[in-house]
């Protein structure tokens, strides 16, 4: 078996080549640090077996990055039969950096020059640097089989040359030879000796060496000297600069940026839940009704009668619950290609940079941005991304307020309960929610900020990538990944917790069939018990509630099992219906305890799998912690919702506001007072003389 | 010999050194990024309340905080 590992600098295609290498579906965008872990897969070619493994991208081997870190552990701590250093070819200076890495470590490499652009920026004789730096160089088209074949057929007859490393001689090696243990194989020792000169600290530690010879600087220039050297040997010219487009006049201007970026998030927002999604959504929802639930029930009807539990279970539990879920496939798979538009296109690294000031202020960095967006989409694959972040405590953040986000799968609730009962403004409710997850969130960073999770200064060194174009074929790969997650997420969990919901709605503790015997279901007693909590909140019946306790497996179920209780089949306007219907289970008596119930349902817990997936990424505890706060935080702020909507239906708009108003203007009068208060003692214990020392904090 | 966060923009500039009280993790990421002595450097633009700066050298863009490009001494070409 060849083993073979992808190896590169960020955003070069690592991952693209990978796909292609081993017919898989990773996910792939413009923006660095997209992998980050290894992963690996067999494939076989002319009767050979060959193990490729895609690791992160990376600059060197520093080991200064999480990246890093699993790049060059990997390369160190297992035996390799060639590294596929893969190289962009408008960016080669910045890219054999990492290469002339990797020869020093003694490992055969195979330089792949990858031509993602069609549109050159710049010019190099291939084979003349092949010669030069004495490694085979293939130039190839990742996204290309034809391509990617000839790649496989050198793998497989790959013969390591003599490769040259002159600059080796400008930097004093002997000295850092000296204090290196004797077993060393020839080739680590001189990668152990170069970390030693640059002062690398796990290297010092591992070797016992205490010398600090102070070279970093040096190493990083003779190497970047040799590179200079080489690329002017080979002629090459560059006709602009790597990244930089006429785009970013606007997209990066002071204040163009955020008006931009705020009309693109509309724009994005609108297409996929109003226009065109709703229209495909309701598309998919009458075609359902009319070739499926319909002709079954039908046949149903006819074969065991309306009254048997059969029946009952396929119009409630399968129709009714997974129906109503499954309706908002379309919106679903249109976020995501939106997102993977955003991501694919570059732009997503120039909000990072747009937003870096604003979120710096508030405890978060800029790369945060691209975590918190996806977590529109789905907050568990959101977190995982949060991982490439540098600051421990400043990653925990991001982590822990993704799941305030408003995710896909909530969307389904804020369009059936708040259509039934805002009716045309039900767009502003939803947009208002959209934007309470971010409120909230903002102030939760802050609150951590202060806190308990005070961030350190971060570096925040990016990279921008071109802006690219986004091909069709990628889109469709993103509309089939989303719909099949989507279907089979809707096919086994939903489909499966949604029969646990129905026959914890249908049968008591005693297992008998409520609807035919009469008394209390499981989730009745159970909620009954759980509802008096909720009560201040507006929804004190068991129904909402245990909604909500079915929800905690995943966001989608809470619309499936409302439609559940109230007895619906199909159709997202007879369970509107059924909600102002006092006789059914999930009943809302007004507009705002629906509205504190959306708020509830935007921010209680984040699902399941999410819950998984952050214990993984940032510990137990403060998955705990962070699950804790949200549910408080939901609590309260749903309860203030409610209270506020009650007492303007009491007294009227500009009645409330103004004595609003007037409690925060007092709030803010006495606190001025104490702080006035407070300074004056001060002035007088210090220095008796000037307060300007006291306000600079001396 | 100034920082690079007190340079004009779209005017190059060569860099000097990276001065020895930033963090040793930072400055090892800007040498290997290719911030090396007599590299030529340029500032692009920086952002609103200029945190954050964009910087081109070596053929490509890069945007760095300005807490650490100010330990980016240069001087005028």
């Amino acid at each position: 078996m060849i083993r073979v590992s992808l190896i590169g600098n960020p955003n070069t295609g690592k991952t693209t080549l990978f796909n292609t290498l081993t017919g898989s579906n990773e996910h792939v965008g413009n923006w660095h640090g997209v992998t980050v872990e290894e992963k690996a897969k067999t494939i076989h070619f002319k009767e050979q077996e060959i193990e490729v493994v895609d690791l992160p991208g990376i600059y060197s081997l520093s080991r200064l990055s999480f990246e890093e870190k699993v790049a060059t552990d990997y390369l160190l701590s297992h035996q390799n039969d060639l590294v596929i250093n893969i190289c962009d070819y408008n960016n080669l200076q910045r890219n054999l950096y990492l290469t002339l890495g990797l020869l020093e470590l003694g490992l055969k490499v195979l330089v792949v020059v990858n031509q993602i652009e069609k549109r050159k920026i710049s010019q190099i004789n291939l084979v003349k640097l092949e010669e030069k730096l004495g490694v085979k160089i293939l130039s190839v088209d990742a996204a290309n089989k034809e391509s990617v074949q000839r790649l496989k057929e050198e793998i497989i007859c790959y013969k390591q040359r003599q490769c040259f490393l002159p600059y080796l001689k400008f930097l004093p090696l002997k000295q850092a030879f000296e204090v290196l243990p004797q077993y060393l194989q020839q080739q680590s020792r001189i990668f152990y000796a170069i970390k030693l000169l640059e002062d690398d600290q796990d290297v010092k530690e591992k070797f016992k060496v205490e010398k600090n010879f102070d070279q970093a600087e040096n190493v990083a220039k003779v190497r970047y000297d040799f590179i200079d050297q080489l690329m002017s040997e080979c002629g090459q010219k560059n006709f602009s600069v790597y990244g930089q487009s006429k785009l970013d006049k606007i997209l990066l201007n002071k204040f163009l940026a955020f008006p931009a970026f705020l009309l693109i998030l509309a724009a994005v927002f609108y297409l996929t839940f109003f226009s065109v999604g709703a229209f495909l959504s309701d598309g998919l929802a009458f075609c359902l009704d009319k070739f499926v639930s319909s002709p079954i029930l039908a046949w149903l009807d006819v074969a065991v009668g309306q009254s048997s539990w059969i029946y009952s279970f396929f119009e409630t539990a399968i129709f009714g619950g997974v129906g109503s879920v499954l309706t908002f496939l379309p919106q679903v798979a249109l976020l995501f290609i939106f997102l993977s538009v955003l991501e694919d296109s570059g732009y997503l690294a120039r909000v990072a940079f747009v937003f870096e000031d604003i979120l710096s202020k508030v405890g978060l960095s800029g790369k945060s941005v691209y975590t918190l967006l996806m977590g529109f989409g789905c907050s568990t694959s959101a977190i995982l991304t949060s991982r490439n972040m540098e600051d421990e405590k400043a990653k925990i953040k991001t982590a822990l307020l993704t799941p305030y986000m408003s995710c896909s799968a909530k969307f389904p609730i804020y369009v059936c309960l708040g259509g039934a009962f805002f009716g045309a403004g039900n767009v502003f409710v939803i947009m208002g929610l959209y934007i309470l997850g971010v409120v909230v969130a903002v102030l939760m960073s802050m609150l951590f900020e202060k806190t308990l999770l005070k961030s350190k200064e971060q570096s925040f060194i990016l990279e921008f990538p071109p802006y690219r174009r986004v091909g069709i074929k990628q889109v469709f790969k993103v509309f089939f990944l989303s719909c099949k997650d989507f279907l089979s997420r809707v096919g086994s969990l939903i489909i499966s917790m949604n029969i646990i919901v129905w026959l914890m709605a249908n049968f008591s503790f005693s297992f008998s069939y409520v609807a035919q015997n009469g008394g209390q279901s499981m989730l009745e007693s159970l909620g009954v018990v759980l509802a008096p909590i909720f009560a201040p909140l507006g929804f004190g019946s068991w129904g909402p509630v245990s909604a909500l306790i079915a929800g905690l497996i995943a966001k989608e179920v809470i619309l499936s099992s409302i439609a559940l209780f109230n007895n619906v089949e199909g159709g997202q306007t007879q369970l509107a219906m059924s909600l102002s219907d006092p006789s059914s289970a999930v009943y809302f008596s007004s507009a705002s305890s629906v509205l504190s119930y959306l708020v509830f349902c935007l921010l209680y817990f984040p699902c399941l799998s999410s819950v998984g997936v952050l214990g993984k990424e940032i510990s137990k505890k403060w998955t705990v912690f962070g699950c804790v706060c949200q549910f408080v935080v939901a609590y309260f702020i749903a309860m203030a919702f409610y209270n506020f909507a009650v007492l303007i239906s009491l007294f009227g708009w500009w009645k409330v506001c103004l004595g609003f108003a007037a409690i925060t203007a007092l709030v803010y009068a006495i606190i001025f007072v104490i702080k006035r208060c407070r300074k004056k003692e001060k002035h007088c214990n210090k220095c008796k003389k000037c307060c300007t020392k006291i306000e600079k904090g001396e | 010999m100034l920082s690079l966060i007190s340079c004009d923009f779209a005017k190059s500039y060569k860099i000097c050194q990276i001065e020895k009280d930033c963090p040793s993790s930072v400055r090892r990421r800007l040498f290997d990024l290719g911030f090396t002595n007599g590299q030529t450097i340029q500032k692009i633009q920086k952002s609103l309340l200029g945190k954050v700066i964009l910087v081109q050298l070596r053929g490509y863009l890069l945007s760095i905080r300005s807490s650490i490009a100010n330990f980016v001494v240069v001087q005028e070409k």
